[in-house]
């Protein structure tokens, strides 16, 4: 069996695991931090098409079963934002830590940015009735979702914090991401490197894997 | 030419694919997995909770005698003050419960107060919950009220195996009735907005025009009791400003919550004692 992709989803899930205690250690201070941005780097870049689409679609679940979010709705914008890299990854630079920390503080933009539509989808899917609700698809109740889940995250926006606490745990949790990309980018190739998985000799090979 | 497109495409058929799966799996699939995953990292942060609690477990035992001796003291005063208000709170009860059978009352639902121990505080910008180290098994029910020597924490919205998470009273989305101590008019309490390094903040909408809190002495805001969660008569927090509603029939404003609330470690389930209530 492939390893890649277990050993990439305990990593994305540590680092669920690690944003849980620093703010738990934070809360006091009013503040909160959001990493997931950096789950994604490697497996754009580094993992081949497969792997990361299974990756991305367990740490998302991973994330979302801590929050009270839509549950998928993570795993299905990490993988957006993953199809995407990997689609123009032919043309965009692979290697160095600039790589990592650009892309991975653009994709904490975007994942921090749809938060409140989760946050607001899983209100509404929970004032459902769920002696109606429970064996329902999603797909049934697809448009008022929508529509709903933009009202409560604009009700959310205006009523849960003000821009100033917005403006500061993005603008924080993107300087944890330009510090902390480096390194967990690191850690997730020698975790790999140590199930036998050599990441740097595999894009020397002839006909790049990759 | 193609199939080329079409292998380049690739990771946009996936997506596709992916939404539409999430689309037709039903609502109650989607609560499963998510119970399932909760489940899978629930043991690693109860984990990271007792390596706290051993953390300050050694952390004491690095104090001198002397400290625990003057400790030890403080906590004999405490207990003596609270034996004294034990005393007093079963005097007022047995009054209660005369009163109740004189004048015919439904009387007030009982409750058993379980302890329980903070895993995780979650004070994100869109929500403000923390999980607890008890769950189903210590019988920790839905929609139980959480309270701690402050007043109110929250209630129970999820209950796991070994773990339950509670709604704080800061979070926007938990709304309760409130009353100011000692007027009986309620109005709406709603958590947030929460700024910055700053104590933990709540709303009120509909408040009475003539209670203003520049004047009155009481600005002590409590549950009322309505809605059958809360028990009446637990402090919520203070309020901090009122401005008249745009309408000028009510007043809006903040409540300052007690700044504890952000640091617990500790706090109360009330599990309602007797048959559920409708």
């Amino acid at each position: 069996m492939d390893p890649r992709w277990v050993v990439i989803a305990l990593t994305n899930g540590l680092l669920v695991f690690l944003m849980g205690q620093v703010n738990h250690e934070i809360a006091p201070a009013g503040m909160s931090l959001f990493l997931a941005g950096l789950m994604v780097p490697l497996a754009a870049t580094r993992l081949r098409f497969r792997t990361g689409v299974t990756v991305m679609l367990l740490s998302g679940l991973l994330l979302d079963a801590a929050r009270p979010s839509l549950f998928g709705g993570n795993s299905l914008l990490l993988l957006a934002i993953f199809g995407g890299w990997f689609f123009w990854r032919a043309r965009l630079p692979r290697d160095g830590a600039g790589t990592a920390i650009l892309g991975a503080l653009a994709c904490n933009l975007v994942l921090f940015v749809f938060q409140p539509f989760f946050v607001g989808a899983a209100a509404v899917i929970d004032a459902q009735d769920p002696n109606l609700f429970h064996w329902q698809p999603l797909f049934f109740q697809l448009k008022p979702l929508v529509i709903e889940s933009v009202r409560a995250a604009r009700h959310l926006a205006a009523g849960a914090a003000t821009g100033e606490r917005v403006l500061y745990d993005l603008l924080f949790s993107e300087l944890a991401v330009v510090l902390l990309a480096p390194w967990f980018v690191a850690l997730q190739e020698r975790a790999l490197l140590l199930c036998g998985v050599n990441l740097a000799e595999e894009i020397r090979e002839p006909g790049g894997v990759l | 030419m193609f199939l080329l497109r079409l292998i380049q495409s690739r990771p946009f058929h996936v997506l596709a694919l992916a939404v539409g799966v999430w689309l037709i799996v039903p609502v109650v699939g989607q609560r499963l997995a998510r119970a399932s995953f909760f489940e899978f990292g629930a043991p690693a942060d109860i984990a990271a909770s007792y390596a706290r609690d051993l953390q300050k477990y050694w952390g004491l035992r690095t104090r001198t005698k002397d400290e625990l001796l003057k400790a030890a003291q403080e906590l004999a005063d405490l207990n003596a003050k609270f034996e004294s208000s034990v005393q007093e709170t079963e005097s007022l009860r047995a009054d209660v419960e005369r009163l109740e059978e004189i004048l015919r009352l439904p009387s007030y639902p009982e409750y058993r107060m379980e302890a329980a121990r903070v895993v995780r505080r979650d004070f994100a910008t869109w929500w403000q919950r923390i999980t607890i180290r008890k769950g189903r098994n210590y019988g920790i029910p839905l929609h139980a009220p959480v309270i701690f020597g402050g007043g109110v924490v929250g209630r129970v919205i999820e209950v796991h195996a070994t773990t339950a998470v509670v709604d704080l009273v800061s979070s926007p989305t938990l709304r309760i009735t409130a009353e100011v101590e000692g007027d009986d008019r309620p109005f709406s309490y709603q958590g947030g907005p929460n700024p910055p390094f700053a104590a933990p903040h709540g709303s009120v909408e509909f408040v009475p025009t003539n209670i203003d809190p520049k004047t009155s002495a009481a600005t002590r805001i409590v549950t009322t009791g309505l809605g059958g969660i809360f028990p009446p008569g637990l402090t919520i927090g203070h309020i901090e400003k009122l401005e008249n509603s745009t309408d000028g029939l009510f007043q809006n404003g903040t409540v300052l919550l007690d700044t504890r609330l952000s640091s617990l470690v500790e706090v109360a389930v009330l599990v309602p004692i007797g048959p559920p209530q409708p």
